[in-house]
């Protein structure tokens, strides 16, 4: 998978992915350990990913991750923290997920009570959510095939 | 009671970022006063959250040197009452915090001790 045109090694055979984290609501909690999920087990050799608030808090090479990796943003809600801030301070993102809503697309709900602490409860949200980041990546390699000026 | 902003880092990479986000909701379980903002919304510049900020003590919780939760509290003019870097506190309590997804026994255990050393230092 991801093989690129050049044969070489180059950053286009792994997708960047930039998460919201959102530590106030659970969709945050779910869109962080999602976005683990896939780094550490369904595709720990096509995904990258960095701590989003290094945008700001980090140096140059920090902000071009969006330009060196085809990027998708992760989002607990609609807001799009990850998904505005990327395209404002690192560059424009390839796809986005927006989890409130890929949730209810697949007619699931996070019941009220349910605190972003609860990680045990959520990781059933996250397992959800990871298999969609994981088929958003497989897309972005699939179309990133041959690579312009790699 | 003067409500106060905690904003923990979560790292992506690292377990002393589950044990920022931890501690953060140590305190918001246990304390009335706090409220914890999102950091990434501060990265992205959402209104609402850098107004809270600079009128409300900002207590920022980091898991690495790279001190993004205090930078970003920074950039905006926020009003930072208290840095606090979990790795300092590693040599302190000899614990060994692992996972990311879930934290470990000793990562709990040190997300507790520097909870609760942020509540004392939040009543003054």
């Amino acid at each position: 998978m991801g093989t690129c045109s050049c044969g070489g090694d180059c950053n286009k055979n792994k997708v960047g992915l930039v998460s919201c984290s959102g530590e106030e609501i659970p969709e945050g909690t779910i869109a962080r350990i999602a976005t683990r999920l896939v780094l550490e087990k369904l595709r720990p050799n096509e995904s990258v990913t960095i701590c989003f608030p290094l945008f700001i808090a980090g140096g140059e090479e920090d902000r071009n991750f969006a330009k060196n990796y085809p990027t998708i943003s992760i989002d607990g809600c609609d807001k799009y923290c990850a998904k505005k801030g990327t395209e404002k301070l690192s560059g424009k993102v390839y796809g986005s997920i927006e989890i409130r809503s890929l949730l209810a697309s697949k007619g699931l709900d996070i019941p009220k009570e349910v605190k972003p602490w609860d990680t045990p409860k959520l990781m059933e949200y996250a397992e959800v959510v990871a298999q969609s980041i994981a088929e958003k990546i497989d897309e972005v390699l699939k179309e990133n095939k041959v690579v312009e000026g790699c | 009671m003067e409500e106060v902003i905690v904003i923990p880092c979560s790292g992506m990479g690292k377990s002393l970022g589950s044990v920022a986000r931890e501690v953060a909701y140590n305190l918001q379980k246990s304390r009335k006063d706090v409220k914890v903002i999102c950091l990434g919304s501060l990265t992205a510049g959402v209104e609402e959250n850098i107004k809270e900020i600079k009128g409300k003590k900002v207590f920022t919780i980091d898991g690495c040197k790279l001190l993004c939760a205090q930078k970003n509290v920074e950039h905006y003019g926020g009003k930072l009452a208290e840095s606090i870097l979990t790795v300092e506190y590693l040599k302190k309590t000899g614990l060994s915090p692992k996972g990311i997804i879930e934290l470990n026994e000793d990562g709990n255990k040190l997300a507790k001790i520097i909870a609760d050393e942020i509540s004392k230092k939040i009543e003054g």
